[in-house]
């Protein structure tokens, strides 16, 4: 009985949770669609999130793109299909690594700072002083945030795309003998846009719901450093997680129709 | 005028507010005194709307907040300023900034407009021109208090609300934020509510004092009043005797 009143205690705590979450996000685009814009706000939001992560986003793209020709070389050369190697390489990381990946990182580098900040603005009290001064929160501190997520991540999953090729390429001319020209030929041949498009659409997703996450964790956050540090943690954890579950859900819808 | 009838307010479970009442005239400054934990800020916050009231009206220059649309409602609320205990200025903002705030973003006020009145509030509270362009982070706490005081006159509130303004500060600096206090009520003809523990601050700022206890405002009265008052609950806490009626009922 007290394991059925736990799953169900828990099933209730979860349905509440979702709810609020979406409430969130209905009052953050309700309210951000809505004049007065805070444009420098989200210029602001785009710089940090988006153009600060360029050098994260690229080093890993590099070394993904990398390990993933020399696996594949390994794999391949069992079975003498070194030659679509290339082909592995952009679909797998305009299909899957790149949107993921990038969605994974992007969770921990601003999902996390996200979380920090507004929790820390929620603590000492700047959220109900913006309130005092007549300005909403959701319009200023939130949807700059969430659009700030929608616009950056695809552009960041694109650059993670093309290094992340690069890094196939260079990989694949300096230590498995391909030849360059032959490499990015067969690149162009298998790669069609709606595999790249597929990604961007995924990167989407997931940028909102690593914005919405952290800002939702950060305003719903209390108990000063320690509750702060917790929001973190979960904004984090909740945006990977979330990140994977959207994955295998628009795979399913895109992919295997 | 601000009028509070028979508000309760429930936090985590927990009972803050019970049936509290309360009226501030247009130019009184009113000082809650009361004991940790015993809700003050929670009343602040609650008739600024940041807590949500279970029961109980809010009054504001005679009109009932819950009988009027949410945007009007939100209007009355913000003809109230408020300086926070800590200070609550946005770190990412410069002091000038921090003090337009309310003028720009929500009022929507030209930039340059609003610098300039930031600059004359700067000057109201005795800060200086070349702070305009510092960081919260490099300000000390009085400093910190000032600038707070500054963004909440800035908007011209009609009403402002003090959450413990000397807090942290030592003597000389307390009396400072406390002159500062009380020219900033009395020229501007402001109703005020000032929360504090520090009785210098009260004696400087007071027109009136409320007592807070249990969720009910339990004594009412001057300055002097409290001073000669045989109340019982006012006595320990004046005297800061650790036995008393507050203790005792309050589980000290």
């Amino acid at each position: 009985m007290n394991a059925l009143a736990y799953i169900g205690q828990s099933t209730i705590s979860f349905c509440e949770a979702c709810g609020r979450y979406v409430i969130f996000l209905v009052r953050s685009v309700f309210n951000g669609v809505r004049p007065p814009y805070y444009w420098r706000q989200i210029i602001r939001q785009l710089i940090d999130v988006g153009f600060y992560s360029i050098p994260v986003i690229g080093l890993t793209a590099i070394f993904t793109g990398a390990v993933l020709a020399l696996q594949s070389y390994t794999g391949f050369s069992r079975f003498s299909a070194e030659s679509a190697l290339p082909m592995l390489v952009v679909l797998c990381i305009t299909r899957e690594l790149g949107p993921v990946i990038s969605g994974l990182m992007f969770a921990g580098r601003v999902g996390a700072t996200m979380a920090a900040e507004i929790g820390t603005m929620k603590v000492t009290e700047q959220i109900d002083a913006m309130y005092t001064l007549s300005t909403c929160c959701y319009r200023y501190i939130y949807w700059p945030r969430i659009l700030a997520g929608l616009i950056a991540l695809p552009l960041l999953v694109f650059i993670f795309d093309v290094i992340g090729v690069l890094g196939g390429l260079i990989i694949s001319v300096c230590q498995l003998d391909f030849d360059a020209h032959q490499y990015i030929k067969m690149t162009r041949q298998f790669l069609q846009a709606s595999d790249v498009t597929t990604g961007l659409l995924k990167a989407a997703f997931f940028g909102v719901s690593t914005a919405l996450t952290g800002c939702f964790k950060g305003a719903n956050s209390s108990g000063g450093s320690a509750g702060v540090g917790r929001a973190t943690m979960s904004a984090v954890v909740i945006s990977s997680i979330t990140i994977l579950f959207l994955n295998y859900i628009l795979t399913t819808i895109i992919f295997c129709k | 005028m601000l009028s509070v009838k028979n508000l309760h307010v429930t936090l985590n479970g927990k009972q803050i507010l019970n049936g509290l009442d309360l009226d501030v005239t247009d130019g009184e400054s009113l000082v809650v005194l009361g004991c940790s934990g015993s809700g003050k800020s929670v009343l602040l916050k609650t008739i600024l709307g940041l807590v949500k009231k279970q029961q109980g009206t809010i009054t504001i220059d005679g009109v009932d907040v819950d009988k009027v649309k949410r945007k009007e409602a939100e209007e009355l609320r913000h003809c109230i300023g408020m300086l926070f205990q800590g200070g609550a200025l946005f770190d990412s903002l410069t002091v000038w900034e921090n003090i337009a705030f309310g003028l720009i973003h929500g009022k929507g006020m030209d930039p340059g407009a609003a610098q300039q009145i930031a600059f004359e509030k700067m000057q109201q509270v005795d800060l200086e021109r070349r702070a305009a362009f510092l960081y919260p982070a490099s300000l000390s706490g009085g400093m910190l208090k000032r600038v707070g005081l500054a963004r909440a006159l800035a908007s011209q509130p009609k009403m402002i609300f003090f959450d413990e303004p000397t807090t942290g500060l030592d003597p000389i600096t307390s009396n400072i934020v406390n002159d500062l206090i009380v020219r900033s009520v009395k020229c501007s003809d402001l109703g005020a509510i000032t929360i504090t523990h520090d009785l210098d601050s009260l004696r400087q700022i007071a027109d009136r004092v409320a007592f807070l206890f249990e969720g009910k405002i339990i004594w009412t009265g001057s300055v002097q009043g409290m001073d000669s008052t045989e109340n019982p609950y006012i006595r320990q806490f004046i005297d800061a005797k650790t036995s008393g009626p507050l203790t005792n009922r309050n589980g000290h």
